[in-house]
């Protein structure tokens, strides 16, 4: 990737990330039209993002985004109340920044249709406001060039200027190399200027001798027309150098030594080398060699805040992924260590200790990286409120969405896959789950307004995330009898409430009687549950009729780290993931029950629990001994508690996990493998599946 | 300096004596330029004539001078130059 492509990945990276935190926030607004913090905030994302638009020749974009700064522009100055009725232009708005920016990056020749629409009413809203309320329809324009030059004349004009001085800043920060320096330039030059020799181009002459690249703006703001023009003054009042150069920042200043020290300002711009900054105004960073009066200090202020809100490092997810498999080395090697015989059986005491520091600091370490790919549920929750929203229009229902554990911590990598399984279940909820009508609810004793809870939290060491509605529930006869029709299950079968449940996840499966464009085709909840279980999740279905759904999504904490049980069995090491382990016990023999064809039980404290062998699970040739000769395993599964019989217990310690190979992957009855510290590799257990093969091997 | 009918087409690489004179020229008869070209293969001189330009458009809006409504300039004399300059 050239130093250019790379420049514009980081741009679309970034301008994904505004728009999304623009379809967050101009949700909030419209729930609270009155923050002008908040609107603020809108206003700057749309300004950076027109910006970078512009810088890289995104003009469809940058040219809607314009428009829309402007209207933004006029309330967060005038602090006018946005009225209910444009609420929603500012929602359809960032619905065609979105579509939009898909368009400039598949370079689509055609706009989204609402395009024109939504442009022309943005258009329109500024100039009846620039109009004192009256609404003047725009006319085609014979120079539309300066028409949208003149909607900006006024407004911002400086803002215009510093944005795209920071933009090439930005820009050349991260094309910098090696041994050259950056600069940001200011001159203001007195009226006198031309007199005493000087011109804004000499210097421009000057510096590009030694510059490898340099980029100047001219404010020509406040030229005034000819009544009051003289050429032989300077009218310029400032011009905005950008200038990359091996030289330091003494021999670029010298090329202003014979100006007043208030007509210049050399500033160098520090290059970090991995850290991107995350908004186009980068002031903070910039080391002054001279200062002059600055007039935008009140503006830059007011960028900084922002930069300072957003002290993230940018790194590359391959870095990352490449990072943690490094520590899953390190861990390796550490449980190697701690684990060799020969190391054990040195008899010194400083050499133990620094074998438990090390494992110590290695733990501390591979939690800490594992951090980094822990990200807050906050951002999906947020994208969620906007599709509540939508769903909640379209369908005409009123409703309040609930939001809890925000919070809540889940691997990055899964974030990636969750959104399009919680759409899906978030609009199946609003169109099916709910009552169709409020005369429906309100003959059910309900309020009018139905609730939609989203909600995630830690269990038994996994991550659920669920979405609940107070809806009518599911019929439990009805999606029987539909699966029967369907020829999902043949009516014999005994079902559990839960297995019942499961049924409308199956393909081909809908009980909804009219199809509707947000659910009802018999797509999706399948699809859903496909994209659950390669998450290494699954999917729990609670309802009560007449009372409402919960759809669980429950998840493994993360996708690349175990805490695991180490057990022998018939010879072969495999890992238990210790979440699962209730506890494990050498039962006597007067608790061990066989059933004929049912296989062996155990009696735990009132409890039958069945005996899984390892050995007949993975069909291992050993000696067959009695389970009260070896040891149960207790564990936890969603069909209940089971006893896994085991040689012995080894240990428990964290493993990496690694990918099986594809012969591997298709045994449900192994989620994975390790590599152990003497360098073995054992199986790690997928104990929900354990149970099945026990009954079918019985059968 | 060609007048041709109501078109005025300029050189970019006016010195600041000819960018004076430019002025003075243009002053009485700003009414009767309906276009400023500019000549291609020029180079700007001095930040004047750029000046200038913009105040000929400020006094008369309608007046067409394409080479300010470009924005941007780009010279290995001067590296890449732009203006922002609203009408």
């Amino acid at each position: 990737m050239t130093k250019q492509e790379q420049v514009k990945a980081i741009f679309i990276e970034e301008a994904g990330e505004i728009i999304e935190k623009l379809d967050v926030d101009i949700l909030r607004f419209e729930e609270n039209s009155a923050d002008f913090d908040l609107l603020n905030e809108i206003f700057r994302g749309v300004h950076t993002l027109k910006g970078n638009a512009n810088a890289f020749g995104f003009t469809r974009l940058g040219e809607f985004v314009h428009h829309f700064e402007d209207v933004l522009d006029h309330y967060r100055s005038s602090k006018e109340e946005v009225e209910e009725h444009h609420l929603e232009l500012f929602v359809g708005s960032v619905d065609i920044i979105k579509e939009v920016m898909t368009c400039e990056l598949d370079a689509l020749p055609d706009l989204p249709s609402d395009y024109g629409e939504c442009l022309f009413k943005i258009k329109n809203l500024i100039s009846s406001k620039r109009n004192g309320g009256v609404l003047v329809v725009e006319v085609q324009s014979q120079e539309p060039m300066m028409i949208d030059l003149a909607s900006e004349f006024g407004l911002n004009c400086d803002d215009q200027f510093e944005s795209d001085m920071a933009n090439s800043i930005q820009i050349h920060q991260m094309s910098q190399e090696e041994g050259l320096n950056l600069y940001r330039i200011d001159l203001t030059l007195d009226r006198d200027a031309y007199k005493r020799g000087f011109d804004h181009l000499l210097f421009l002459g000057l510096l590009k001798e030694k510059a490898v690249s340099l980029e100047s703006f001219f404010n020509l703001e406040n030229i005034q027309p000819l009544e009051s023009f003289n050429s032989d003054e300077n009218a310029i009042v400032h011009a905005g150098i950008v200038l990359l150069t091996p030289q330091s920042a003494e021999e670029v200043s010298e090329n202003f030594e014979f100006l007043f020290d208030h007509e210049y300002a050399v500033k160098t711009i520090p290059l970090p080398a991995a850290e991107k900054v995350q908004t186009p105004l980068v002031e903070e960073p910039l080391i002054e060699m001279r200062a002059g009066e600055d007039r935008r200090a009140s503006d830059r202020r007011e960028t900084g805040s922002v930069t300072a809100s957003k002290s993230t490092i940018r790194i590359d997810t391959f870095k990352l992924d490449e990072l943690f498999d490094s520590v899953g080395e390190l861990v390796i090697a550490q449980n190697f260590i701690a684990q060799n015989e020969k190391i054990s059986a040195i008899e010194d005491e400083s050499i133990s200790r620094t074998i438990e520091t090390l494992s110590k600091i290695t733990k501390r370490i591979q939690d800490r990286v594992m951090s980094l790919r822990m990200v807050a549920i906050r951002d999906t929750f947020d994208k969620m409120k906007r599709v509540v929203r939508d769903t909640s229009k379209k369908t005409g229902k009123e409703l309040h969405l609930n939001v809890q554990g925000e919070e809540t911590e889940i691997d990055k990598t899964m974030i990636d896959s969750l959104s399009d399984p919680l759409i899906h279940i978030i609009r199946n909820a609003i169109d099916h789950g709910l009552e169709a009508d409020a005369t429906e609810r309100l003959a059910a004793g309900k309020k009018v307004e139905g609730n939609i809870t989203l909600r995630a939290y830690h269990k038994s060491g996994s991550i659920v995330i669920s979405v609940s509605d107070d809806g009518r529930g599911i019929n439990k006869d009805k999606v029987y009898r539909k699966a029967i029709e369907r020829g999902i299950i043949s009516g014999d079968e005994n079902l559990t409430d839960s297995q019942i449940f499961g049924l409308i996840m199956q393909p081909g499966f809908s009980t909804a009687d009219a199809i509707s464009d947000l659910s009802g085709r018999g797509v999706g909840l399948d699809v859903v549950k496909t994209s659950i279980e390669k998450l290494r999740g699954k999917i729990e279905i609670e309802s009560k009729e007449g009372e409402g759904t919960t759809f669980s999504m429950v998840l493994p904490l993360t996708l690349a780290i175990i805490d695991g049980m180490l057990v022998q069995a018939a010879g072969e090491i495999y890992i238990i993931p210790t979440l699962s382990v209730v506890e494990s016990f050498r039962p006597e023999q007067e608790i061990v029950h066989a059933l004929k064809e049912k296989g062996e039980f155990v009696s735990l404290r009132g409890q039958h629990l069945p005996i899984i062998r390892l050995s007949d699970i993975f069909e291992l040739s050993t000696q067959r001994i009695e389970p009260w000769e070896g040891i149960l395993v207790c564990v936890e599964t969603e069909s209940g508690r089971i006893a896994i019989m085991v040689d012995e217990l080894v240990g428990r310690q964290q493993v990496v996990i690694k990918p099986l190979g594809k012969s591997l992957a298709k045994l449900k009855e192994i989620s994975g493998g390790a590599i152990l510290g003497s360098g073995d590799i054992a199986l790690i257990l997928n104990v929900d599946e354990l149970r099945p093969l026990m009954e079918a091997t019985n059968v | 300096m060609q007048f041709d009918g109501d078109a005025l087409t300029i050189d970019l690489n006016m010195s600041m004596e000819e960018v004076r004179e430019f002025e003075q020229f243009v002053r009485p008869r700003i009414d009767y330029i309906e276009t400023i070209e500019v000549d291609e293969g020029g180079i700007l001189k001095n930040s004047a004539l750029l000046a200038l330009l913009v105040s000929l458009k400020r006094t008369r809006p309608e007046l067409k001078i394409p080479f300010l409504e470009r924005g941007v300039s780009t010279t290995g004399m001067y590296g890449t130059l732009h203006w922002i300059c609203y009408e």
